[in-house]
């Protein structure tokens, strides 16, 4: 019974306009950022070749320039108007009484929407992948077996934020009387962690660090140094308060993850992004949850 | 032998008297005079014809002791008197005392018809001269010539001649000047004053101190303190001239050589004014001028501390003279180029005009010509200058077919009527380094792919002139991990005008991006370098656009096909 939802939710993503624009407009993002990427990889061979860099540049790091630039933002979206009318449109269409007059549980209803959209997400990342590598190839570029695995890894990422988006749009479904204010309350959220979260952190580390410390003109290097060890050490307390908030961030999660796998974090993060992770799997688990804990006490 | 003497005289004063007492009178009111050693007396005598016919009086007088007398009438003397019958004339008998005379009473007979006595009472007087000095004192600086004006005064009624020295300081001099006339003795008139300086010429070297000038005038002497304040002991003296020709012209780089000594030359300047230091002493001062006859300034005295002006000397021009000057004695020449010339100018510096022969010697199969224009097809062998003119020839060395590289050493002679100028030249001659390195193919641009290796030639062409260039190593510059093989690598020698053709094979790793890279071809050898820069692109493999290709078409085709599949209810 779950697969039947579950195939009937696909069915209903893939075929609804909603999606197939987004997928598009993510598919357009998608091959401009792979030729801007491309190009970038090429100058920075070249430069490796030349002996400017010591490093070799990796594939992976033209999939850092697609996620930057289209998934992070526009995959955002397209979890959320996959999943913001999930609910409150069957409960608008009285369809989900009907539905609940048959012989099935409720947590298979749900269980059977949210494995439809994401197999529909799925099918989405998967495509936008393999026209991504196509393209890579297209240009003479020929991945190894350990930049194909980055690149699966990046898919598997990838997928995991734009489901969270998802079932934060399905707990917004879940408690909305309606889709708009579900969309609403979706897109308050999304803005809440994408950008509000942030500067908060931000905020917070400005007001907790403490003031920059100020360099007086004409010292001496003892004092250089000791003044350098203090301007290391504010910002370094500064990452740490942005970082934390960070971490209920999900496209901060999202980016300090892909950067990891694409190989260019910055040095002034650190290379432990454990509790990235832990923020990105858990809040996806978190809406789901309430989701499922809200949509079976839901009175229909 | 005096007792006999003194009776010779009596008798003689006895003959005397009684001649004149036989021939006339004399009358002088003149009896007895005081007189000093050296005076003159002037005495009017009255001589008398007492007879009553004419008569002619021998007039003569006598007198010891070397007394000199004689009779003077109207400024002439007269020794016998004309005198009618009792006429009678007045003479003058003029006395001179002589100046070696003891004191005592001398007399002397005058006599013309008679005779008359004058009593000369000699005394020498104790202060004959006065000598007042204007300067008793005097404060100077070592090397001064000092002035000492004096007065002299004759105080008696005789002359006297005084004998001027001075008694000074080793090395130092003196003279005693009257009306700006060195003298060494005066004669003063009685009771005249005659005013000297007395010039005293310091020495450079003299020590602080005070010094005695002891001056004598006769037996009298002065004593004059001569206080020397700043000593130039131990400094050098300077020597300084100027030199002109007979035009007035002023004569520089004149040679200034102090002869005897082991000092620098010294040169005159534009304005032909030299200096010389040397040390105190006495020297001869050579001359040397090219052209001019040589001169010699002797026994100039250079004081201490002291600048001896020679003031302008005068040098003469030789009649006939030349120098010539080579602009570029030595010349670096690259073989190949346009040919080597030699600059050089001759000038007449005689007084005649004149003409020169220019000849050249120089090594077998070498040839040249003189020309007065560089531009000039005409070659010259003799040349006319004016005096005082100069003229530029070009020395134009036409060299062998095969000459080598080296130092060529030539001699060129001017012959003028003065004699001969040998000028030796040298002719440095070099080769030209140029090292090319350029694709055999015309073409920098290199195609491959990765994985692939490609190979392309490249042309090593010595486009110097007269030298080889050797140990040719080929480096090149590639980016990492690829490689870059020359064929052969080392060339030992590459003559002038040859091309060696090395073989490159450029290695591209597979994992190479299709790019545009660049590689560089470098060779080093003893002599120069050389280096080029190609491109290389490296193109996609053929099979890459199909592939990418098919893996797009496949993803749309499923995404179609599940659309499609699910889409369809």
């Amino acid at each position: 019974m779950i697969l039947n939802i579950a195939k009937k939710e696909f069915t209903d993503q893939i075929t609804s306009k909603r999606f197939i624009a987004i997928l598009l407009v993510i598919s357009l993002i998608t091959g401009f950022s792979m030729y801007n990427g491309t190009m970038n990889f090429k100058n920075k061979y070249q430069a490796y070749y030349s002996g400017q860099i010591a490093k070799k540049p990796s594939i992976l790091s033209i999939f850092n320039v697609v996620s930057t630039m289209g998934i992070s933002s526009f995959g955002g979206f397209l979890g959320l108007f996959m999943g913001f009318d999930l609910i409150t449109r069957e409960r608008e269409r009285n369809s989900l009484r009907t539905l609940l007059s048959h012989p099935v549980y409720r947590d298979t209803i749900i269980n059977g929407k949210a494995l439809g959209a994401f197999a529909a997400l799925s099918m989405g990342v998967v495509f936008i992948l393999i026209i991504s590598i196509g393209a890579v190839i297209f240009n003479g570029i020929l991945p190894t077996v350990g930049e194909i695995i980055g690149i699966i890894k990046f898919g598997i990422i990838s997928l995991a934020y734009i489901f969270t988006f998802f079932s934060i749009a399905l707990f917004t479904s879940t408690i909305s009387r309606d889709s708009s204010s579900s969309l609403i309350l979706a897109f308050g959220a999304f803005i809440t962690l994408t950008t509000i979260i942030p500067l908060i952190g931000l905020f917070a580390s400005d007001a907790l660090a403490g003031d920059i410390p100020i360099s007086i003109e004409n010292i001496d290097d003892d004092e250089l140094v000791k003044y350098r060890t203090e301007f290391e050490d504010h910002w370094r307390k500064r990452l740490a308060i942005m970082d934390f908030f960070s971490i209920f961030s999900p496209n901060a999660n999202y980016d300090r993850l892909i950067s990891s796998i694409s190989g260019s974090n910055r040095e002034i993060y650190e290379e432990d992004v454990t509790k990235n992770l832990i923020g990105f799997i858990s809040t996806p688990v978190i809406f789901l949850v309430s989701s499922y804990i809200r949509f079976l006490r839901m009175e229909i | 032998m005096i007792s006999l003497t003194n009776k010779i005289n009596e008798i003689l004063i006895l003959l005397f008297l009684l001649s004149i007492y036989l021939t006339g009178s004399i009358e002088s009111e003149v009896r007895s005079v005081t007189a000093v050693p050296g005076e003159e007396f002037d005495f009017d005598i009255k001589i008398v014809n007492n007879f009553d016919h004419f008569q002619t009086l021998s007039l003569s007088y006598y007198s010891p002791e070397n007394f000199e007398g004689r009779f003077m009438l109207d400024s002439k003397e007269v020794k016998e008197i004309y005198l009618k019958s009792n006429e009678s004339k007045d003479v003058v008998f003029h006395l001179e005392v002589p100046e070696k005379i003891e004191e005592g009473e001398y007399l002397i007979w005058v006599s013309a018809g008679n005779s008359q006595t004058i009593r000369v009472n000699i005394k020498k007087p104790e202060n004959i001269l006065s000598i007042t000095p204007k300067l008793t004192g005097i404060k100077t600086e070592a090397g001064e010539t000092v002035r000492i004006p004096i007065s002299i005064e004759n105080k008696i009624n005789a002359k006297v001649d005084v004998k001027l020295s001075c008694d000074v300081p080793e090395n130092w001099t003196y003279k005693f000047l009257s009306e700006n006339t060195e003298v060494y003795g005066l004669l003063i008139e009685s009771n005249e004053k005659i005013d000297v300086i007395l010039e005293i010429e310091t020495d450079s070297e003299t020590e602080v101190g005070e010094y005695s000038i002891k001056s004598n005038f006769n037996e009298k002497a002065l004593n004059t303190l001569i206080q020397i304040t700043e000593t130039h002991k131990g400094e050098k003296g300077k020597i300084k001239l100027k030199l002109i020709g007979k035009d007035g012209k002023a004569i520089d780089f004149a040679k200034l050589n102090a002869i005897g000594t082991s000092i620098n030359e010294v040169y005159t300047s534009p304005e032909g004014e030299g200096i010389l230091e040397l040390e105190q002493g006495v020297y001869n001062i050579k001359i040397i001028k090219n052209g001019f006859y040589t001169k010699v300034i002797k026994d100039v005295e250079v004081k201490a501390g002291k600048t001896t002006d020679l003031g302008i000397n005068l040098l003469e021009r030789k009649l006939y003279f030349a120098e010539v000057v080579v602009n570029n004695p030595k010349l670096s020449h690259t073989i190949g180029s346009e040919k080597p010339v030699f600059k050089f100018r001759i000038e007449n510096k005689g007084h005649m005009d004149d003409s020169y022969k220019l000849v050249l010697d120089l090594p077998d199969k070498f040839y040249y010509r003189f020309k007065e224009n560089p531009e000039s097809s005409i070659s010259v062998s003799e040349i006319f200058i004016k005096s005082g003119e100069s003229k530029e020839i070009y020395l134009e060395i036409i060299l062998p077919y095969d000459v080598q590289i080296g130092k060529y050493n030539f001699t060129l002679f001017v012959d003028g009527t003065f004699g001969n100028i040998k000028r030796n030249l040298t002719l440095d001659l070099e080769g030209e380094y140029s090292l090319k390195v350029k694709p055999l193919n015309g073409r920098y641009l290199i195609s491959t792919e990765p994985g692939k290796i490609s190979e392309f030639e490249i042309l090593l062409e010595n486009t110097g002139k007269g030298v080889s260039i050797t140990n040719n190593v080929i480096e090149t510059e590639k980016p990492t991990n690829w490689e870059l093989i020359a064929e052969p690598w080392e060339i030992p020698e590459i003559q002038p005008g040859e091309s060696k053709i090395i073989l490159i094979k450029v290695l591209v790793p597979p994992d190479t991006i299709p790019s545009e890279y660049e590689i560089k071809i470098k060779v080093n050898c003893d002599q120069i370098g050389a280096e080029e820069e190609f491109r290389v692109i490296v193109k996609e493999k053929t099979y890459s656009p199909l592939v990418g290709i098919l893996i797009i078409s496949f993803s749309i085709f499923g995404l179609s096909m599940v659309l499609k599949k699910y889409g369809r209810r």
